[in-house]
């Protein structure tokens, strides 16, 4: 599969993507690296990645991080009720049990690290949002992400048969460690322009009006060059559509009052609910709509 | 004899070339990044020009910023003719270099039977005999070490981006609570420990501690922007956007008041920076450091405190009773505050009201070159 028809098959699992996104993604299966994805929330960062998996016809495996995430969390943990199990009907003598026993594959429970690197089958492992968890963490990712293998002291070293494909993802809410970057591709992933946005909304609302979803479209694509604590990514561009389709509308309302009711799946924050005002809809709203009308 | 630098025949020296035309320019290239370019090299189907680009782009750039940077650094290096010079760069970008045809030779070398070699095309791009060319990416950047910080243009933010992580690492790191027991070791964290014991079905076999957390404490940096230093708020702001975003610290700029520009620095788009343009440009008439030291410890006292450093960017020049000065200083002194004077000029400021405070000031630092702001990493405490 050729980087066009990776873009293609990322078109047919529902993500839009534009060339230079589908490449590095191209070249990131291809010569096996890890791919860290950076930008706003609400961009479409973890959709790529359910996107790629589809695509590759592959398994998701999905690391969500947090602040204090652990590797019982996050690699592996040892099942201790199945090991004192195994003691103590050892030593009843109803099995024999040796140490080296306690710590082999059968009492080991996987978590998402290690399952992708023992998945017999190439799978996508996304690493969601890895700047909300701990610089140790991101520090034990390492040996995952450089060599697709996880040290075990107990038990040794686990490596992927199959390495999978690897997609991080930041919002960049903290910096990221330069060892980390260093092992990873990277991509920034902006806002969409509008003809991509058009095209995104359209596959993922298709029943929504076209002229709707273009004012819609222009209309989002003007507020966020407003000045805003919290632009609306795509995904809030995708909710006001289908709220806006749900009440029947077949294009924007005149009434910035009625457009107004639901900007919550617009704008989050109280802030700028209070910044964009309704003569500020109203016009933001003429915008999108002489836009759409000549075509622009 | 052929007097041509074998840098620019050979496709493998001129990739190398390209590594160092970035690194030259603030994009961290080491040797697996310059084998990573290769790689994808010889990985892309025959030459595709935008897949490469796209490819290298992601193999070099690690944040937003080299992120943005990169198309035009590669213009400059591969396809020079497209630049129209508005931004200076380090470096010297040399004659044209094809990488279409870098990619056809590439793997004609590597033994590729289906590659072309290189023809006349490749020849019509080298540098005649004598004719400059880029040898290594040849960098100019120590040039800019003494460059006044008023000459400065956008690309010499890289400097400021490394001068602020050379600052984070001195920056001391300070527990964020203190311990009365013994601040070495931990205190049991039930929660975790009840947490992990329903894996061994209720009995806590492995507790879980708590170890104390350490933070670096973020500088607080005031800028003055009164006339007398309009010429060098500007890129002193710049560095403070720097140092917000590395650092997190909290950016105030002063003249006749003062005023949190922090969160301004931290966005970006057009309205913000026409808000920050309207904070600072408006200023121009006279200074009151005093006045807004005090302003500054009546409304934000939480961020004056301990093992806090204050950056304070200044000529001195104080249309407050040279004495309030002192005061002020105290104040902030008391409180365990460690102030970093920054002159423009090369010597401390010699106004009436610096000269009565001397003694309460940790470190004056020239601020008016790279080489100079560089200094500071060094002199924090």
């Amino acid at each position: 599969m050729d980087a066009d028809e990776l873009r293609e098959a990322l078109q047919r699992a529902g993500y839009v993507s534009d060339p230079a996104l589908a490449g590095t993604l191209w070249f990131a299966g291809r010569l096996e690296r890890p791919l860290l994805v950076e930008g706003e929330a609400g961009v479409g960062k973890t959709a790529l990645a359910h996107a790629w998996a589809a695509a590759l016809q592959r398994p998701l495996i999905r690391l969500q991080c947090y602040e204090g995430l652990d590797l019982q969390h996050a690699a592996y943990e040892w099942n201790y009720a199945k090991q004192l199990l195994a003691i103590r009907l050892s030593e009843d003598g109803a099995a024999p049990a040796g140490l080296a026993d306690l710590f082999s594959r059968d009492y080991l429970l996987e978590r998402p690290l290690l399952a992708a690197l023992a998945s017999p089958r190439p799978c996508v492992l996304l690493i969601d949002e890895i700047d909300r968890a701990d610089e140790a963490f991101e520090a034990f990712l390492l040996e995952t992400l450089g060599e697709f293998q996880l040290s075990i002291p107990e038990f040794g070293t686990v490596r992927a048969t199959q390495p999978p494909a690897v997609v991080l993802t930041s919002n960049g809410t903290r910096e990221l460690s330069d060892a980390l970057r260093r092992r990873c591709l990277y991509h920034y992933l902006d806002y969409p322009d509008a003809a991509r946005e058009t095209a995104i909304v359209r596959q993922a609302v298709p029943g929504a009006a076209g002229r709707l979803a273009e004012q819609v479209v222009d209309f989002v694509q003007r507020l966020r060059r407003e000045d805003l604590a919290k632009s609306p990514g795509i995904a809030e561009t995708l909710d006001w559509l289908r709220a806006l389709a749900a009440l029947g509308e077949q294009q924007l309302p005149d009434d910035p009052e009625r457009l107004l009711q639901s900007f919550g799946c617009l704008l989050k924050t109280r802030e700028d609910r209070f910044q964009i005002d309704a003569e500020r809809v109203r016009r933001l709203a003429a915008g999108a709509r002489n836009a759409a009308s000549s075509g622009v | 004899m052929d007097a041509r630098p074998a840098a620019a025949a050979d496709p493998l020296a001129r990739v190398l070339a390209f590594g160092r035309h970035l690194r030259a320019n603030g994009v961290p290239v080491g040797i697996p990044e310059q084998q990573l370019l290769l790689d994808m090299l010889l990985a892309c189907p025959p030459p595709q020009h935008t897949l490469v680009k796209c490819g290298w782009r992601a193999a070099v750039c690690r944040d937003h910023r080299q992120w943005r940077r990169f198309e035009e650094l590669f213009d400059a290096f591969w396809r020079p003719g497209r630049i129209t010079g508005r931004v200076r760069r380090v470096g010297r970008p040399g004659a044209g270099r094809d990488l279409p045809q870098l990619v056809s030779e590439l793997r004609h070398d590597t033994g590729d039977e289906d590659a072309t070699p290189a023809g006349s095309s490749a020849a019509a791009t080298r540098p005649e005999p004598g004719e400059p060319v880029a040898e290594g990416g040849a960098s100019r950047g120590e040039a800019l070490l003494d460059r006044p910080v008023d000459s400065w243009s956008g690309d010499d933010q890289a400097q400021f981006e490394q001068l602020a992580r050379r600052l984070e690492r001195r920056l001391r790191r300070q527990l964020l609570r203190r311990q009365r027991v013994d601040p070495s070791s931990g205190q049991l964290d039930v929660r975790a420990t009840l947490r992990a014991s329903l894996a061994t079905g209720g009995l806590p076999l492995a507790p879980t501690w708590r170890r104390p957390r350490s933070t670096a404490r973020a500088p607080l940096v005031l800028i003055d922007v009164s006339r007398s230093m309009e010429a060098r708020a500007a890129l002193y702001l710049r560095l403070a956007r720097v140092l917000a975003e590395v650092l997190g610290a909290r950016v105030y700029v002063f003249h006749t008041h003062l005023l949190s520009v922090g969160e301004l620095l931290r966005r970006t788009g057009q309205r913000a920076g026409e808000r920050l343009k309207a904070a600072t440009a408006g200023f121009g008439s006279g200074t009151r450091i005093a006045g807004c030291l005090e302003q500054l410890l009546a409304t934000a006292r939480g961020q004056v405190g301990r093992a806090r450093t204050l950056l304070l960017f200044s000529d001195g020049y104080d249309s407050d009773p040279p004495e309030q000065l002192a005061v002020q200083l105290t104040r902030l002194r008391a409180r365990g505050t460690r102030i970093v004077w920054l002159h423009p000029g090369a010597g401390p400021p010699e106004s009436r009201a610096v000269a009565g405070c001397v003694g309460l000031i940790d470190r004056f630092v020239r601020a008016d070159n790279v080489a100079s702001l560089q200094r500071l990493a060094e002199v924090l405490p």
